[in-house]
């Protein structure tokens, strides 16, 4: 492997920047930790470019990689001990008749960093069960429980919320467009 | 239905104005570089990046509140700042020996904790906390406060540290979120905590080494495993009361008195330096209300141009500088204002200014101006960040 990767790896980040770190805000719900995440997510990447660029979906490569450092890096004392504050946020208001996206917000920050990566990549990416393994590293059956639990836990939690309807049992609505790591113009 | 609502919040959030980006592709590959090395020293699997180490970010308005409670500003020099608590910008301790292949790279400093990492891998993890933030009882160690709190459940005695008694134990098992098991561990339900050694530093508090086994093989391959009279020899091998300042490619000149406290500082190792870059001054978190903090950011430089559709890019004292201003949600009450300075090359610096608040004494531009000398990407010109 050489120590320098080609001109394209520069290329690449810099036309999905802002999807990555879109994603990255997903899940670390946080604009410090997400730089943070897609900083790291760039080093393994550069490491491996040789390999994510000779792979069937470089997006989905690197969604891979972005993804899963989050579940290690969350999983560290590091992660946990020079966590600086549990409220976050540095986000605009909602819309004037979803004010529940501030207490949903709140309740998908709370879960643990595989049900809200589960949640993150079929609900944002829209990635059905075979691919969210595939790029979480796990079972099937691990990411079908994995999101029955974290809508378990919103549910509960938000249970309480006056303002959101109460869910119905866990089906799937009509399916939205995919989101590959691009940049939405 | 709930999975709408959570597509629908989703897309809000994504769709929300981003911050200036601040990802630096010369670190990235300056970080990689150690870890290409390493890997092909020891033919083993896939990359490990120390999480624990420092990575450049910019700094956006996490809001911090505290009352503004008015503190002296931190000598350069000393590790500890009067009685109660550690200077961030002298880290109180340093790793005296390593296993072969692994190397300090950094860490992070507040005033009641400091935290050092070393590579490869990031598992190897020293937490010296201040004294007076543990409680033994024999059953565990307990550190810091409950949100951000160390500790951990008591497994053993171990070979006394620097003439103390030191313990082996693990994580408790309360910090973790969820239980976890890497892919290839056992699954017999039981989460996988982390073994460490705990032992006192000379002046009464307690440090916790965090070290990897091979129960986590299956997701780090090719990690080295320290043995456990290792571990004891990296603990009793750790010099306290360092003297040493950080060194900073930049310094900062007559700021307001509020501005002068660091809360929380990064560092990594750069060749014989340890340059601090990712700071936090301000008053103390505490109460949920809004002071005025600061945020700065200093790294290599060369990163990519923030200056993005969207953002305002003027030059000032002949740098080009991307400027911005957000409002920060917050759980209660209006939006606080946040502004925002970036300059990706000043003088081959990176350069991250962000400040929180209504009216700051000081916008990021006028720091940037008046109050921030900067010494260039040579170590050999680096300082402290504020003069004696």
């Amino acid at each position: 492997m050489t120590s320098a990767a080609p001109p394209e790896f520069a290329d690449y980040v810099s036309a999905r920047m802002p999807s990555l770190r879109r994603l990255a805000l997903l899940l670390c719900q946080d604009w410090h930790r997400a730089d943070d995440l897609v900083q790291a997510a760039m080093t393994r990447l550069y490491l491996r470019w040789e390999k994510a660029a000779s792979a069937s979906s470089i997006d989905a490569y690197v969604r891979t990689i972005l993804v899963r450092e989050f579940i290690r890096e969350r999983r560290t004392n590091w992660a946990r001990r020079v966590s600086v504050t549990d409220t976050l946020p540095d986000l605009p208001a909602p819309p004037p008749d979803r004010e529940d996206f501030l207490d949903l917000r709140a309740a998908v920050a709370g879960l643990p960093p595989r049900q809200r990566a589960v949640l993150v990549l079929r609900f944002y990416c829209d990635m059905n069960v075979d691919e969210c393994a595939a790029a979480l590293g796990c079972a099937s059956g691990t990411v079908k429980s994995q999101t029955a639990k974290a809508l378990a836990s919103l549910r509960s939690v938000l249970g309480a919320t006056p303002n959101l309807p109460s869910a119905a049992g866990g089906g799937t609505s009509a399916r939205q467009p995919r989101r590959e790591i691009s940049d939405h113009a | 239905m709930l999975e709408n609502d959570l597509r629908a919040m989703f897309e809000w959030q994504a769709t929300a104005d981003q911050p200036p980006a601040q990802i630096s592709l010369p670190v990235a590959r300056r970080r990689a570089l150690p870890l290409h090395r390493w890997r092909r020293a020891a033919a083993l699997g896939a990359p490990i990046v120390a999480a624990a180490a420092a990575v450049a970010i910019g700094l956006t308005a996490s809001l911090l509140s505290g009352t503004a409670a008015t503190r002296p500003a931190q000598p350069s020099h000393g590790s500890q700042v009067g009685s109660s608590q550690f200077n961030p910008l002298v880290p109180y301790a340093a790793f005296g020996w390593l296993p072969a292949g692994q190397q300090e790279n950094g860490g992070r400093s507040s005033l009641g904790v400091l935290d050092l990492n070393a590579d490869p891998g990031g598992l190897l993890d020293l937490v010296v906390y201040y004294p007076g933030q543990c409680r033994l009882t024999a059953a565990r160690l307990t550190c810091g406060s409950a949100l951000t709190g160390g500790g951990m459940v008591l497994t053993g005695r171990a070979p006394d540290v620097g003439g103390q008694a030191a313990y082996w134990g693990r994580e408790l098992p309360a910090q973790l979120t969820e239980p976890y098991l890497p892919s290839g561990y056992p699954k017999h339900g039981r989460p996988l905590l982390l073994p460490m050694l705990a032992f006192r530093d000379p002046q009464g508090g307690w440090a916790l080494l965090v070290y990897p086994e091979p129960a986590i093989k299956s997701t780090l391959r090719g990690m080295t495993y320290p043995s456990r009279s290792a571990v004891v020899r990296i603990a009793d091998n750790v010099r306290f009361g360092q003297t040493t300042p950080l060194v900073f490619p930049a310094r900062l000149t007559g700021l307001p008195r509020q501005w002068r406290t660091v809360q929380t500082v990064n560092f990594t190792r750069d060749g014989r330096s340890l340059r601090g870059f990712l700071l936090r001054l301000g008053p103390p978190a505490g109460a949920y209300s809004v002071p005025h903090e600061l945020y700065l950011d200093l790294n290599q430089g060369g990163g990519l141009n923030p200056c993005q559709t969207g953002v305002t890019c003027e030059m000032i004292d002949g740098y080009r500088v991307a400027l911005a201003h957000w409002g920060a949600q917050t759980a209660s009450g209006p939006p606080v204002p946040v502004y925002a300075l970036t300059a990706a090359d000043a003088d081959g610096v990176l350069v991250s200014i962000t400040v929180t608040g209504p009216r700051p004494p000081l916008s990021p531009a006028q720091i940037f101006a008046d109050h921030l000398q900067l010494l260039g990407p040579d170590p050999a010109n680096w300082k402290t960040l504020f003069a004696p």
